[in-house]
């Protein structure tokens, strides 16, 4: 499972999402899908979960989806935004 | 019965034409007024008396120019149109010259303006008063001007929509030859260490 590590202040922004994670004084700029990414980890997710919310909600094959999601999620393990909580 | 022509409208001229769509652009935005892209403007010499005597700032450096926010704008529209400086006539923001040039059509450009207002608005409500826009766009290049000025409280959120409405002008309403307010490497609460990360996934 996947849980935010940190809590940002967010804006919208057209398509775009900014966060700012205050404590740090770090900026982020997500993408729509990214943003949508970032939503669905409102709530602690498994990738399994994940995946399925951008299939339903992104016109993409599922060899594709799974391999850009990994890479998104690792970025955001590696920035400090994210965590891998034991289950 | 009626004349064929009863419905008939007469053409507009070109000339009316680029008004309109001016016209209908420029009365729903009034950012380039409000200081959201600029933080003044140029003058002629022969203008500084009138700037004054309206109230306006007149700057005086290697270019005569003048503050921004203006005075008089009122709401989105100018309340001295027919008297205003020549270089509020001349203005063309990026937005305004795509679609005079028909490479944007005005839907579109109306819901980049209403996006834009929307972000302006945002900041206004966090800004403590007395705070210009140009003075709020200040803060991410000058952190400390933002925390000696701004509720503690409330600063990470200015400065977040500060970046918000700056990023969004940068990306639709100042010209490519003006260079970009938001530097990227400028965007960290504490000064010009970081740079914007841009998470881009488009394809996933």
């Amino acid at each position: 499972m996947y849980e935010r590590a940190v809590q940002l202040l967010e804006a919208e922004v057209a398509d775009e999402l900014l966060a700012l994670d205050a404590d740090a004084g770090e900026c982020f700029a997500f993408n729509n899908v990214a943003a949508s990414i970032w939503g669905y980890l409102g709530e602690p997710a498994s990738i399994d979960v994940l995946r399925d919310k951008l299939l339903d909600e992104y016109d993409v094959s599922p060899d594709q989806c799974d391999a850009e999601l990994k890479v998104f999620l690792d970025v955001l393990i590696q920035r400090g935004l994210l965590r891998l909580k034991p289950s | 019965m009626l004349s064929p022509m009863a419905d008939a409208q007469p053409i507009p001229s070109p000339q009316a034409a680029e008004m309109s769509i001016g016209s209908q652009l420029c009365t729903k935005c009034g950012l380039c007024c409000a200081g959201a892209l600029h933080d003044n403007a140029s003058a002629k010499p022969h203008e500084i008396e009138s700037l004054r005597k309206r109230g306006m700032q007149v700057v005086m450096g290697e270019e005569l120019r003048f503050a921004l926010p203006c005075p008089h704008l009122k709401g989105t529209s100018c309340g001295i149109y027919d008297d205003r400086p020549h270089v509020c006539s001349r203005y063309r923001c990026q937005l305004l010259r795509d679609v005079e040039a028909g490479t944007a059509d005005l839907p579109d450009a109306l819901l980049k303006v209403r996006e834009a207002r929307r972000l302006h608005d945002a900041v206004q409500q966090l800004m403590p008063a007395g705070m210009s826009l140009p003075q709020a766009r200040s803060i991410p290049r000058n952190p400390q001007y933002g925390r000696e000025n701004v509720d503690p409280e409330l600063y990470p959120a200015l400065f977040l929509h500060v970046l918000a409405l700056m990023r969004y002008v940068d990306q639709h309403f100042r010209h490519s030859d003006e260079g970009p307010l938001l530097s990227e490497e400028v965007l960290t609460m504490d000064g010009p260490v970081e740079r914007l990360r841009k998470d881009r996934h488009d394809h996933v």
